[in-house]
């Protein structure tokens, strides 16, 4: 049967003699992979930078550290100072976010409760952190009757509100004479840890079967050091995550207890007592509540959307 | 082609995914005839396109990646009743072009006229849901029966296609069923409306080897009693030799090679279709024959190479092969092949048989 | 699901023993007696006071007697309110507060979860990055702040609602949405992600396959299984509720528990922060145990673990 061939050939391709020629063959073509390759945390920086409201969440923890650090020190009123000539006055150049009822400088007391606030962050964050991901590491390493009896604890302990639980630590330290601020730092740092510890679990029991922690374990490493050295850096993404988002749940955690009145005390002002003293007189001065409230509020947004973009950025399973 | 005994002319099918890295070319320029009452096999590795052109012929692809750029899917007009929508004449006279379909005209096209079966029925049925009602909901949502209508008809088709006890099975939920039960469901489903045509994507590739047997042996027997055509997609040329009567070869998203399956065996026409039969083990093969598996990956589909997009892992490429891609030639009676080989001043190689 | 429901039950009692045994013996470390607050009472009347409270009682026996009579449901006398027991301050107060929290969780999941598949359906679209923004939002300012924000707008600035007080419909507006306020955002980024984790999976493709309409996709298919993480939060959002309300109710001035609790916490009123304490606990546990049982009724994988056909 004569071919029904329809031999077309693109504009400037001539077939010659040359073309029905074996050509030569490629090297190296064969198994490319296109696209820059990039590892897990470069990837992940570029992604996080992409996202705008992480960015300005970021700057705005930056600027709130500098202030926190700076401010207090450079402002010519202490956060004790008091003006009794000068109460209740609205914002002005000399007192930009205004007096309270004692004629003590509001700015200088919001830029001193930044202290307070990033303290508590940091330092329950870091008791959570720590306290959190060894629990959870031993539960999953060990696995086993260790995890089950170590979750149960756990699964016991959800079951109990924590705030409650913090609100009760604190009546009982404060009265017994502890400083209100480290009694606030042992109350959120002993009962914030558990989410922390289930999803370090969680992390370390999928990892734990990968084959680095085997092929680690082959080699005769060590149990402690297999979790420290290998487990837990891998399982670093999650964890930053939650330790992000850790720090406005500490954050509030304070501010709500001082509003409740179980806070630091008079004269030292967190955010928290200032907003709460503010709201007595929110008909007739504003101001007053209006700041702090703003300051807890900016802090609480730019961890939170710094936090919601290191876990879009980390999250393996949106990888583009 | 006798134009009375086609079902479905894929024409000129282009879709590409518009991603973050860049333009993914898909499914190129491709082309295809389904007739009625056969079973069409596609095979093809990965990457080939295979799913993302039946994936287009039933308008799934994800929109905003994905987009359809052009061709058409001429259908049977007849079989879906829409006649004020045929093409009046021409090469495809008495056809509807599913692409040009409003979406509530090929809503109505899905489930009714064409069938699919997928990859995995673990993660393709719905959990939550109990699978009476799964099977049941496309008739009636077609209209074609009542809630006690289609119950009925779905108990039927539940022993069908070999599922015990189907009344009390109807109650029970995905998980409850093993895996080779689940396909059998995902399979009773996709007849359930009487579809003129089914695909059924890999419809083994998720099951157990013992298990894929018995499917294969179903779908087998369903063919007989069935009048639907059926177009089955796999990686794996065997599957696809038992049982259809026309073979596809795709690659990087063209076809290289259709053929009748036996002609397909005896007379490939593509160096990739004869890597393909090679690196397959044969029962009837001496022990001490090796596997040659074709080496080299498939092409990245972001930026294909230009020419014969095989060209790079292909033992006879020649100069001509890196430089235009070939056209669909014909190389014998409905044995279409895409490859400079069958040029007449192409040298000959063995095992090859070029065009007469 | 019989021996599920036991379990669970027992883990419910155990963890309202724990509570109050803790709570217990947390009251009775704090140094000073409750009476010793206040202007200072000659001895002898503090003897007799003590004498009435048992609190001179051993330890150990206070404790037991606490127990049974928390067995039988008496919580005891209020040390600040002499002529009230907590219970009586309990009946008062947690009507008021389980109207407003209900009215709360309401509106939370009535607006949360529609706007949640608002967003996910215009992915990337104006109307789910505003969604997004202003649930982020939601989700940060803590319940204290939001309640001032809307006293001050909607009250003293547009003067829509009263300011405080309670009694009249319009007075629980501003206080439920307050309450409110973090739940809704909550939920609403969650059914958003979870909306476009299910709309991804393969069984809404195959039900697209059969030519089923999107409304029944979203309606029938999607659904159910995008609530099953909301129904996993809802345990701690109902807890977030009830330690709202004691802001809330501080600021509306709203004669509920979590009013009466916090003034028992800054009087040192030990039997009623005790008791109180632990009605929360209870009812909470209690809750997620409803919680749990209606994952159960939306997941048939929990519920028939153990029948497998093949």
């Amino acid at each position: 049967m004569a071919a029904q061939t329809a031999w077309q050939f693109k504009e400037g391709v001539a077939p010659d003699a040359d073309s029905f020629v074996p050509a030569p063959k490629y090297s190296g073509e064969l198994q490319q992979i296109a696209g820059r390759s990039t590892t897990y945390w470069s990837d992940a920086i570029r992604r996080i930078r992409r996202n705008k409201l992480a960015v300005v969440g970021f700057w705005i923890i930056i600027a709130l550290f500098v202030v926190a650090i700076v401010g207090p020190m450079v402002s010519p009123y202490t956060y004790e100072d008091q003006d009794l000539g000068n109460t209740f006055q609205s914002p002005t150049l000399r007192h930009p976010f205004g007096t309270d009822q004692l004629g003590r400088d509001q700015m200088t007391r919001v830029m001193y409760g930044s202290r307070i606030s990033l303290a508590v962050g940091i330092v329950c964050a870091a008791l959570n952190f720590l306290i959190g991901v060894t629990y959870g590491g031993i539960a999953a390493y060990f696995g086993g009757r260790v995890d089950d009896l170590m979750m149960r604890i756990v699964d016991i302990l959800y079951g109990i509100p924590t705030l409650i639980i913090v609100i009760l630590l604190t009546v009982l330290f404060k009265d017994k004479g502890v400083n209100p601020l480290v009694n606030v730092f042992i109350a959120i740092g002993l009962t914030y840890w558990l989410p922390m510890a289930r999803i370090v679990r969680g992390e370390i029991l999928s990892l734990k079967e990968r084959e680095f922690a085997l092929a680690a374990k082959t080699i005769g490493a060590p149990n402690n050091r297999i979790l420290f050295r290998h487990l837990i850096p891998n399982a670093m993404g999650p964890i930053i995550v939650t330790v992000t988002l850790e720090i406005p749940a500490a954050i509030f955690t304070e501010a709500f207890l001082s509003y409740i009145g179980l806070g630091v005390s008079a004269p030292v002002a967190s955010w928290g007592v200032l907003a709460s003293d503010g709201t007595e007189a929110i008909r007739s001065f504003p101001y007053l509540v209006l700041f702090p409230a703003l300051a807890i509020s900016l802090t609480m947004f730019a961890f939170n959307f710094l936090g919601d973009g290191l876990r879009d950025a980390l999250d393996p399973r949106l990888r583009q | 082609m006798d134009e009375n005994n086609v079902l479905m002319r894929i024409q000129g099918l282009t879709t590409n995914f518009h991603t973050y890295a860049g333009v993914v070319h898909a499914v190129d320029d491709m082309t295809l005839t389904i007739p009625k009452n056969s079973v069409v096999g596609i095979v093809g590795e990965s990457g080939s396109g295979k799913s993302v052109t039946m994936m287009s012929v039933m308008r799934l692809i994800p929109s905003p990646p994905g987009r359809i750029e052009g061709g058409h899917v001429w259908f049977d007009g007849a079989a879906l009743g829409l006649s004020d929508r045929m093409e009046k004449d021409g090469p495809n006279k008495g056809m509807v072009d599913l692409l040009s379909l409003p979406a509530e005209a090929m809503m109505k096209v899905r489930g009714r006229h064409i069938g699919m079966i997928f990859q995995d029925p673990m993660v393709s049925l719905n959990p939550v849901l109990t699978i009476g009602l799964q099977m049941t909901e496309s008739m009636v949502a077609h209209g074609l029966a009542t809630n006690k209508e289609a119950w009925k008809r779905a108990v039927d088709m539940l022993s069908l296609v070999g599922i015990p006890s189907p009344e009390e099975r109807m109650r029970d939920y995905p998980h409850q069923y093993s895996g080779g039960m689940r396909q059998r469901v995902m399979i009773a489903m996709a007849l359930s409306c009487n579809p003129e045509l089914v695909i059924a994507d890999e419809p083994t590739t998720s099951l157990d080897v013992t298990v894929q047997a018995q499917i294969l042996e179903l779908m087998k027997e369903l063919k007989a009693k069935l009048k639907s055509s059926i177009i089955i997609i796999s990686h794996d040329l065997s599957i696809v030799a038992g049982m259809a009567d026309k073979v596809v070869v795709m690659y990087a998203g063209r076809v290289l090679e259709e053929a009748d399956v036996y002609d397909l065996y005896e007379k490939p026409g593509h160096p990739y279709t004869m890597g393909l039969m090679k690196s397959v083990p044969r029962l009837d093969a001496e022990n001490r024959e090796r596997l040659i598996p074709i080496e080299g990956s498939p092409p990245d589909l972001l930026a294909p190479p230009v020419g014969c997009k095989f060209a790079p892992r292909c033992k006879y490429a020649m100069n001509i092969c890196r430089v235009q891609e070939p056209p669909l030639v014909t190389v014998g009676e409905g044995h279409r092949a895409r490859c400079f080989l069958h040029h007449p001043t192409a040298p000959a190689v063995s095992g090859f048989v070029k065009v007469e | 699901m019989l021996k599920f429901i036991l379990r669970r039950v027992l883990s419910m009692i155990l963890v309202v023993l724990i509570v109050a045994s803790a709570t217990f013996f947390m009251m009775r470390l704090l140094p000073s007696g409750p009476f010793s607050r206040e202007k200072k009472l000659p001895p002898q009347i503090i003897k007799n006071l003590e004498a009435r409270y048992h609190l001179d009682d051993p330890l150990w026996k206070q404790y037991v007697d606490y127990m049974k009579n928390l067995l039988r449901g008496d919580l005891g006398p209020s040390f600040k309110y002499t002529d009230r027991t907590v219970n009586n301050i309990i009946n008062d107060g947690f009507p008021v507060s389980a109207a407003l929290g209900v009215v709360a969780v309401i509106l939370a999941v009535g607006i949360g979860i529609p706007l949640g598949i608002w967003g996910a359906l215009r992915q990337n679209g104006w109307q789910d990055n505003l969604v997004m923004f202003v649930a982020l939002l939601g989700v940060s300012v803590p319940n204290f702040i939001m309640a001032v924000l809307l006293m001050f707008i909607f009250a003293l600035g547009l003067h829509l609602v009263p300011a405080a007080g309670w009694g009249s419909i319009k007075q629980i507006i501003l206080p439920a949405f307050t309450l409110a306020g973090y739940p809704i955002a909550f939920i609403a980024r969650l059914v958003r992600s979870s909306m476009l984790e299910v709309l991804r999976q393969e069984y809404i493709t195959t039900a697209r396959a059969k030519g089923l309409s999107e409304r029944l996709v979203i309606f029938r298919h999607a659904l159910r299984n995008i609530l099953i993480p909301v129904v996993t939060v809802l345990g701690p959002l109902i807890a977030a509720v009830f330690t709202g309300s004691f802001v809330v109710e501080k600021i509306f001035a709203i004669p509920g528990l979590g009013r009466y609790y916090v003034t028992s916490i800054n009087d040192r009123d030990y039997t009623t922060i005790l008791g109180v304490t632990i009605f929360y606990s209870a009812l909470l546990v209690f809750l997620n145990f409803m919680v749990d049982l209606t994952y159960a009724w939306l997941d048939p994988r929990i519920r028939y673990v153990e029948r497998k056909v093949s």
